[in-house]
């Protein structure tokens, strides 16, 4: 189902959480909303479902405006941050409920049921109570639940903030299966920046209520419209230059800027793209910081006045002050004309 | 340092046991002594003949059946629908999404928690009676020709005045105990539910009777014995014809004729007797019908 956030405004009191949001999410696209903490996102998210109301903007579904569309008749699903399961119900209970509310006939609950067990790799606890499960199988029940009665549109609320990091991949490697094996639209809200580039095919970016950028998850990553969007989804580099002649030069050298107005602008390049290695077009820098984060290094060089991070896999034992070549490809490069 | 386990029974009891001390003692006590004094055992008046002849002088009277039934009728309906309204109430205040009426209305339930029963007499007679406010405001505005018209609430056989003042106070305190733990539930099972299409009465019945089960027995249960046992509302406006069994046993008890202390603790005892069993059925039957709602 394709879903449509159209300039919604939302307040609590007099304080503006969301200041005229504008999504669209595709169909069968796995959509991340990346925000810091505070950002709206939950709010965002009951407010597709309607458990909270808006100042202003619309909600459409399909094209279809149901903005006063109450809670249970729109038929979005919705998982929660904690796994919120009936305490009084056992995991096959609690997966029927949704089934039972609409009134499916008794074979199709049952033989639903079953497989979402499989599906979501729980078949042995079927007649546990949810107190009797750990906080990850608890959280793929609240999934199955979800699941059940086949919802065209699937919100996420950061839903494995609290698994540890090793369960949180294999779930959101069983999210990613599931949807491309269901071809299931989802909303993920997340502040997870790695979780939002490794399950989501796009992203929209929150920052203070408003939507920064919105696109492909790869593009927005690579090609941020601004500083802020940049630094929302990770470090950056942004190296000054000008244009001339369809040639973007700085004091690393030139690349190729066809198509761009002439006058200063800013060259775009996440840490790693940056490549450390001899050529005829590598630059002599010197490491002025270094990071180890285990098989990953961190590297801050100094060229001129200027400074660049890098990240890279190579397990040379870098020093300070030691001088290094760096070079990058032509299109790697992201070029924002300033002003 | 160790952490204390409730889920330890024997702990539990441990704790407790300073008060069960107390109360066995008071209770206990008294109530062995009434036992003692219901069988026609009393030196000090003379009595020293022992037997079951005053239980049968009390089950053998005309009225006492009748007077069973008619408390167990009061105590029944009152308690059901004082149940069913402080359950409802709580469930919407739970929900409610202006805090400044769900304080007001909490305040207001708390004031009617703690006025004393007879304020509340006054307070409904003055309301509802035929020449009551509510009936002369009707009369005014022509919703009535006769004060008479106005349905006739006390002195009645069927008791109705007598359920209006219990439900007027049953109503706060059950709404207070009940919400007191669906509050602690919390919204969140709700919005789950909605999500999923269920409706208000289907969450309630299927998610929060079931999760407030204890609450709604413990605090139906006690205003139900509570009503069994209370006197001074029917007393003061039984009609002629049905009399609550408390109510007979307080003229028994103010009785000069001191011949009827025997009978007067024989009644005692079976009113403790038929309260217990009275009580245990209907909590059974409450537990059933708010239990079964999960499955
Ligand atoms: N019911 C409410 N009443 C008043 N303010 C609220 C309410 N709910 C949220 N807010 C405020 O709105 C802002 C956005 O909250 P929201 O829960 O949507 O953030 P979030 O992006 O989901 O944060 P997190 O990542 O911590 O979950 C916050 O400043 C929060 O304090
Ligand atoms: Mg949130």
């Amino acid at each position: 189902m394709k879903l449509h956030i159209k300039n919604v405004k939302k307040n609590f009191s007099s304080f503006r959480v969301l200041n005229g949001v504008d999504i669209i999410v595709e169909k069968g696209s796995f959509h991340a909303v990346l925000g810091v903490s505070g950002s709206g996102k939950s709010t965002l998210l009951k407010i597709i479902t309607g458990l909270e109301s808006i100042e202003g903007g619309q909600i459409l579904l399909d094209g279809k405006d149901v903005t006063h569309v109450p809670t249970e008749t729109r038929g979005i699903a919705y998982v929660f941050q904690s796994p919120l399961l009936f305490p009084h119900l056992t995991v096959k209970e609690n997966i029927r409920f949704g089934m039972e509310v609409k009134k499916y006939d008794k074979k199709t609950i049952e033989e639903r049921v079953e497989e979402l067990l499989k599906l979501l790799r729980i078949e042995d606890l079927g007649d546990r109570m949810p107190s009797e499960i750990s906080g990850g199988q608890q959280q793929r029940v609240s999934i199955a639940r979800a699941l059940a009665t086949e919802p065209s549109l699937i919100l996420m609320d950061e839903p494995f903030s609290g698994l540890d990091p090793a369960l949180r991949i294999e779930m959101g490697n069983l999210i990613k299966d599931l949807q491309r094996l269901l071809d299931l639209t989802i909303v993920f809200v997340t502040h997870d920046i790695n979780e939002s580039l490794r399950l989501s095919n796009y992203i929209s970016l929150l920052d203070q209520g408003e939507i920064l950028q919105s696109g492909l998850t790869h593009e927005v990553y690579y090609k941020p419209q601004n500083r802020k969007s940049a630094s929302i989804m990770g470090d950056g580099n942004w190296i000054k230059g000008i244009i001339k002649a369809n040639r973007f030069s700085s004091s690393f050298g030139d690349v190729s800027a066809i198509g761009f107005p002439t006058g200063e602008a800013e060259m775009f390049l996440r840490p790693h793209q940056v490549i450390i290695g001899e050529s005829r077009a590598a630059f002599k820098v010197k490491i002025s910081g270094i990071s180890r984060l285990g098989k990953e290094t961190q590297l801050t060089v100094a060229y001129g006045e200027e400074f660049m991070k890098i990240d890279t896999f190579s397990n040379e034992n870098y020093q300070i002050n030691q001088e290094i070549s760096i070079m990058f490809t032509d299109s790697n490069c992201h070029i924002v004309p300033c002003g | 340092m160790r952490k204390f386990k409730p889920s330890n029974k024997t702990n539990k009891y441990l704790l407790a046991l300073p008060i069960l001390l107390i109360y066995g003692l008071f209770l206990g006590g008294g109530l062995i002594g009434v036992a003692i004094e219901s069988s026609g055992y009393i030196p000090a008046l003379g009595l020293t003949e022992v037997g079951m002849a005053h239980y049968m002088n009390i089950l053998s009277a005309p009225n006492f059946w009748s007077d069973l039934t008619y408390s167990l009728y009061i105590a029944f309906f009152a308690a059901t629908i004082s149940t069913l309204l402080g359950v409802y109430m709580a469930y919407r205040l739970l929900l409610s999404k202006h805090k400044k009426i769900e304080i007001l209305v909490k305040k207001i339930m708390q004031m009617g928690m703690i006025l004393p029963y007879l304020y509340m007499v006054f307070l409904v007679l003055i309301l509802f009676s035929r020449t009551g406010l509510i009936s002369r405001v009707m009369y005014n505005l022509g919703f009535i020709e006769t004060l008479e018209q106005f349905p006739q609430l006390f002195y009645t056989p069927s008791g109705a005045g007598i359920i209006l003042i219990f439900v007027m106070k049953g109503v706060p305190f059950v709404t207070l105990f009940v919400l007191n733990i669906m509050g602690r539930i919390g919204k969140y099972y709700y919005q789950v539910a909605k999500i999923h299409g269920a409706s208000d009465f289907y969450i309630l019945k299927k998610i929060y009777l079931p999760l407030s089960s204890t609450a709604i027995i413990w605090s139906s249960s006690i205003v139900f014995i509570y009503y069994l046992g209370a006197f001074e509302v029917p007393y003061l406006l039984n009609s002629n014809k049905n009399v609550n069994l408390s109510s007979r046993l307080y003229s028994l008890y103010i009785d000069t004729n001191i011949s009827t202390i025997p009978d007067a603790m024989a009644y005692n005892m079976l009113l403790v007797i038929i309260g217990i069993i009275a009580v245990v059925v209907y909590s059974q039957v409450l537990k059933r019908i708010v239990k079964g709602g999960g499955h």
